[in-house]
């Protein structure tokens, strides 16, 4: 990821996010819709996006389905039952800690 | 424009020559790889496909390899956490204590030197039972090799180690180990190889649902 530190702590929001809005997605589809969102300002590499995606699909947050296209192999991945209120949680933690941080950094607008 | 099965399996094989050995973790990757290629076709790069996948390769060769070790770390966590979860089963906890019960009857009626070489050399016999039975999957059925089900082997190793250490660590306090001493740790041995072997046929399954049947 460029810009990398601020935006490392909330890629596995992010991917949840992304998922719960579009339902599945593969691996380069999600880079490639968090760059069209930010407008090329947030690039997810693989070396990021993938050990993130098998950890949340360890955790059983992630479900996976194969699929075969153009020649080759996909790997779609879904939230699960428990992914979907972890998405939830993620997401409230999210907006707490950017209230936070504006209130620290810009208190007008706070 | 989409890349040939030829193209697809060029990434393929480079990927495997380069240390990306189980089909799991390869196929996401060539993935990956193919669709950037795609996108980079289609937003008018005219070169050759070899020429765009060189390029692609040397600015990102590195990025994808550590992801593939670190993808190892989670499968390895991933099976830890199951087999814990099988060990404490209800039928693991009923296999040790019948292992148990049976191997103490047998000793009463058996004189320690006989019982006492098999007993010992049991979690070895296991692992090698485990060792020639992925030789021959991969050898003669010519199986792909997916992570999971390979990993499984590096706890069955250490599994068979500990068992060693203990083994050679008793021998420096007690010239001769106490039976009992001996029966536990066996009947543990026939419990963790009964939640080894499961969560292998777990994850075989798995894989093999996964990926096989879409090939």
């Amino acid at each position: 990821m460029s810009n990398s530190k601020l935006y490392k702590g909330s890629l596995n929001t992010i991917i949840l996010k992304l998922l719960n809005e579009q339902g599945k997605m593969y691996g380069y589809e999600i880079t490639q819709k968090v760059k069209a969102l930010t407008k090329g300002e947030l690039n997810i590499t693989e070396g990021a996006l993938y050990p993130a995606l098998h950890k949340l699909e360890a955790e059983g947050l992630l479900d996976v389905e194969v699929a075969k296209v153009d020649n080759r192999m996909r790997k779609y991945y879904k939230l699960t039952e428990s992914g979907t209120k972890e998405t939830i949680n993620k997401l409230e933690e999210l907006a707490e800690y950017i209230k936070t941080m504006q209130a620290l950094v810009n208190p007008k607008l706070a | 424009m989409r890349l040939t099965k030829e193209e697809i399996q060029f990434i393929d094989d480079y990927l495997d020559n380069s240390d990306v050995v189980y089909a799991n973790i390869r196929m996401e990757m060539v993935d990956h790889v193919a669709s950037d290629i795609e996108a980079k076709i289609e937003a008018g790069d005219t070169r050759d496909f070899y020429y765009i996948f060189k390029d692609y390769m040397v600015e990102n060769k590195a990025r994808l390899l550590s992801d593939n070790k670190q993808f190892l770390n989670t499968t390895d966590k991933k099976l830890f956490k199951a087999l814990c979860r099988e060990l404490i089963s209800w039928q693991s906890i009923l296999l040790f204590v019948v292992t148990l019960t049976l191997l103490y009857i047998m000793q009463s009626n058996f004189h320690d030197n006989v019982l006492m070489p098999w007993l010992i050399g049991f979690p070895l016999i296991g692992f090698i039972l485990f060792a020639i039975g992925y030789f021959f999957g991969l050898k003669f059925l010519k199986l792909e090799r997916y992570s999971a089900v390979e990993r499984i082997s590096f706890m069955f190793n250490a599994f068979f180690q500990i068992f060693n250490l203990i083994r050679i660590l008793t021998k420096r306090t007690i010239d001769e180990p106490h039976i009992v001493y001996v029966l536990v740790i066996v009947s543990l041995a026939i419990a963790l190889l009964y939640a080894l072997a499961k969560v292998t046929i777990t994850m075989v399954n798995s894989s093999h649902s996964k990926f096989k049947t879409l090939a």
